[in-house]
């Protein structure tokens, strides 16, 4: 490809961005100069406008009334902050925590004296429990970035990327 | 925005019925059918809910409905590539099989013809179809949909032209082709 047809092609991607009035002064003039010696440009201008006015055959979507009413009814489905803050609220805390605490008691008073190999029960129940607030926080976590699933985490990525832009 | 982020589903409510028309738009421009389209801006919808807590004011609302419209259709669009499933729909061959009985030749022309653009839109590839829309159908400027694809403006004005010229290569295709033949019978 000579050096004149390198320029050719490179003006011709440009015509794009020319009608849609995407181009610096600058550019803007180098088309214009090339549009005003080169008939061949000329006419793919021509296409281009053919083309995009063409788009306008497409008839217009209709929006059916379903829509509105999935969309919100989806929506009026408490989400997962709001189940967990239900599930720890003080009314059902407080019972669950009473009732809990007596059958503790009960349970500690039935036991002899602690066993010499005790140590080793507290430490597993230590790790269940861990594992446990570790799955809590990553729903919490997932729960306060609107997510429901782990694959929407670029989504949410990409969007901080963003609102950073300014 | 800031209702909705607050919980408050009638802000939300009011938000929906302002973009509807725009989400379903591009959604079917996206997927080529209506009835995919609906599932497609009902999961935009979901998702612009769910990430309320996140918008903030000073970012374009158009911008970010948009980046979570393209990003959804795009997912879903490679997904549907991988089960094998058509990304694009059948709103081509039901705007050919319109029934044009009676109707006057220039409506008749603009049926084939939207059909024709329609395919165009088909033949493009995921991003250059997004970019297209969003540039000829929601009249976004080349560096809001830059930031709706995570892209330069100079990849934008790429995709957008070579989205063009297969329009441009459809259309001539379209004013090619020998008119039906009309079958008359006795």
């Amino acid at each position: 490809m000579s050096s004149t047809d390198e320029v050719k092609v490179d003006l011709e991607a440009e015509l794009t961005a020319y009608l849609d009035g995407e181009l610096s002064a600058e550019a803007r003039a180098r088309v214009e100069q090339a549009l005003a010696s080169d008939a061949s440009l000329r006419a793919r201008l021509s296409q281009l406008e053919a083309a995009f006015g063409a788009v306008k055959a497409l008839p217009e979507p209709v929006v059916s009334p379903q829509l509105r009413r999935a969309v919100l009814a989806h929506v009026a489905e408490p989400t997962w902050r709001e189940r967990l803050a239900a599930l720890l609220s003080p009314r059902r805390l407080v019972p669950v925590g009473a009732v809990a605490a007596v059958a503790l008691a009960v349970w500690v008073n039935r036991q002899g004296p602690p066993a010499s190999d005790a140590q080793a029960t507290p430490v597993v129940a230590d790790d269940e429990a861990l594992a446990m607030a570790t799955n809590l926080e990553l729903l919490e976590d997932m729960e306060l970035a609107g997510l429901e699933r782990a694959e929407d985490l670029d989504v949410v990525t990409q969007l901080q990327e963003l609102e950073a832009t300014p | 925005m800031e209702l909705t982020a607050r919980g408050d589903r009638a802000a939300f409510a009011r938000l929906f019925d302002r973009h509807q028309a725009a989400v379903v738009r591009f959604c079917t421009r996206f997927s080529g059918s209506t009835a995919r389209a609906e599932e497609l801006a009902q999961d935009v919808f979901v998702k612009l809910y769910q990430a309320a807590p996140r918008y903030r004011p000073d970012a374009q609302f158009k911008t970010f409905l948009f980046r979570i419209a393209a990003n959804h259709c795009l997912n879903e669009g490679r997904k549907d590539a991988r089960t094998k499933v058509s990304a694009t729909g059948d709103l081509a061959a039901q705007l050919d099989g319109v029934s044009t009985t009676g109707a006057p030749d220039g409506a008749l022309e603009g049926k084939e013809l939207a059909a024709c653009v329609q395919r165009a839109l088909e033949a493009m590839s995921d991003r250059e179809r997004t970019a297209f829309s969003l540039c000829r159908f929601e009249g976004l400027p080349y560096k809001e949909i830059a930031q709706v694809l995570d892209a330069s403006e100079p990849a934008v004005k790429s995709l957008i032209h070579r989205a063009g010229l297969t329009l441009v290569a459809h259309l001539e295709a379209h004013h090619r082709a020998p008119p039906a033949l009309e079958v008359r019978t006795a």
